[in-house]
């Protein structure tokens, strides 16, 4: 099925207020934009590729069933998210993590100059989601993947923006830790305008 | 635990865009702890926001939850769940308020206590009490009576402690 050409340059929030007025043209927009964003949300969560296609099928469906419910005033990427979270939970309560899980890539011998040789934070994520707990994970992958603001966070993690801001501390307070292997030197007094200033 | 707000407050400045306030960049400086810190937040931070390699839309996926959709009803614009969602608490608070007035007709008026302890009304139910131990054992058929004599008499002795006690409450 083609999607609609002129659907292609509509906000995502105007794709819900057609979708709340019974498009379904624009809810497949809505669906095209984001299945590969919330299929990758679900299988960071599962790490198991039919639970996570499950999940972005179901998410899906609820938000469709509920699209009444968004107020378009609001972004729209939140409230798909905290539904998407919501099918998580409901997939953990009725499954215990699968024992088919593909298996955990390897540990890096030295994370820091894996880090500062892979410009992409590719391997980052991978530590990310050894190290850090679900919660963490998942307000640092909306932050940085959806390239959310903390109040949209909170939004979809049904938490506070303070609980949010307290979560990304401790998700790079970790990540810190795992990139500071001891004995590193401390970044010489000269240089440290340069990321000081970057902050 | 050792500059944990200073390092929430670097952490926060990532998020906000905005610059960290002088005292603050001055610190750090003087920090290596938070040096080392800032250095890594903010590489970790620069690693990050380079979007994450995501899953090639999947085309049978997508097919799929559309023809999971296409099953189920449609959303109706006029039945939004919003006012369904409206109804039903104001339903429920209707239901209370009119029990609430049933309840209050209905009620009927309180039985007068005693405001004060003591007094004509405590000796007249003190009385009431001894008469009425009595005239149980009097009006009652010997034949009744027998088998319960000693329950009668329990009973008897009851009420004249009940009264005892009542007695003396009163100042």
């Amino acid at each position: 099925m083609t999607l609609d050409l002129e659907l292609q340059s509509v906000s995502d929030e105007e794709l819900a207020r057609q979708s709340q007025a019974g498009s379904l043209a624009a809810f497949e927009q809505l669906v095209a934009r984001f299945q590969s964003r919330v299929y990758a949300f679900a299988a960071n969560w599962r790490r198991n590729d039919a639970d996570a296609r499950d999940i972005t099928q179901d998410t899906f469906i609820r938000a469709f069933q509920a699209i009444a419910q968004f107020d378009s005033r609001r972004t729209f990427a939140p409230w798909l998210f905290a539904i998407a979270r919501r099918k998580c939970l409901d997939c953990s309560r009725h499954q215990p993590p699968a024992a088919d899980a593909p298996p955990e890539q390897p540990d890096f011998d030295d994370p820091a100059e894996l880090l500062a040789r892979q410009e992409d934070g590719r391997n980052l994520w991978r530590l990310a989601r050894r190290h850090l707990p679900h919660a963490q994970f998942q307000a640092l992958w909306l932050r940085y993947a959806e390239d959310m603001r903390p109040a949209e966070i909170a939004r979809a993690l049904g938490k506070t923006q303070l609980a949010v801001r307290v979560l990304l501390f401790r998700a790079r307070q970790t990540l810190a830790a795992k990139l500071d292997r001891p004995g590193r030197p401390a970044a010489p007094e000269e240089n440290h305008e340069t990321f000081i200033d970057k902050i | 635990m050792k500059h944990l707000l200073t390092k929430f407050r670097i952490s926060n400045a990532l998020d906000s865009g905005r610059p960290l306030p002088r005292a603050l960049q001055e610190k750090i400086r003087r920090c290596p702890e938070l040096r080392r810190f800032a250095q890594d937040a903010a590489e970790a931070h620069r690693a990050l926001r380079s979007p994450p390699t995501l899953p090639p839309a999947d085309e049978a996926l997508r097919r799929s939850i559309m023809r999971a959709l296409r099953a189920t009803a449609a959303p109706s614009p006029s039945a939004r769940p919003s006012t369904v969602a409206w109804l039903a608490p104001a339903s429920v608070f209707a239901a209370l308020a009119l029990a609430c007035v049933w309840l209050a007709v209905r009620r009927p008026p309180p039985v007068p206590v005693p405001a004060t302890r003591g007094g004509p009304q405590t000796l007249a139910a003190a009385d009431r009490m001894l008469d009425l131990g009595g005239e149980m054992s009097r009006t009652m058929p010997s034949a009744v009576v027998a088998p319960l004599s000693n329950e009668l008499a329990c009973v008897d002795l009851d009420l004249r402690n009940a009264a005892r006690f009542v007695l003396a409450t009163l100042p």
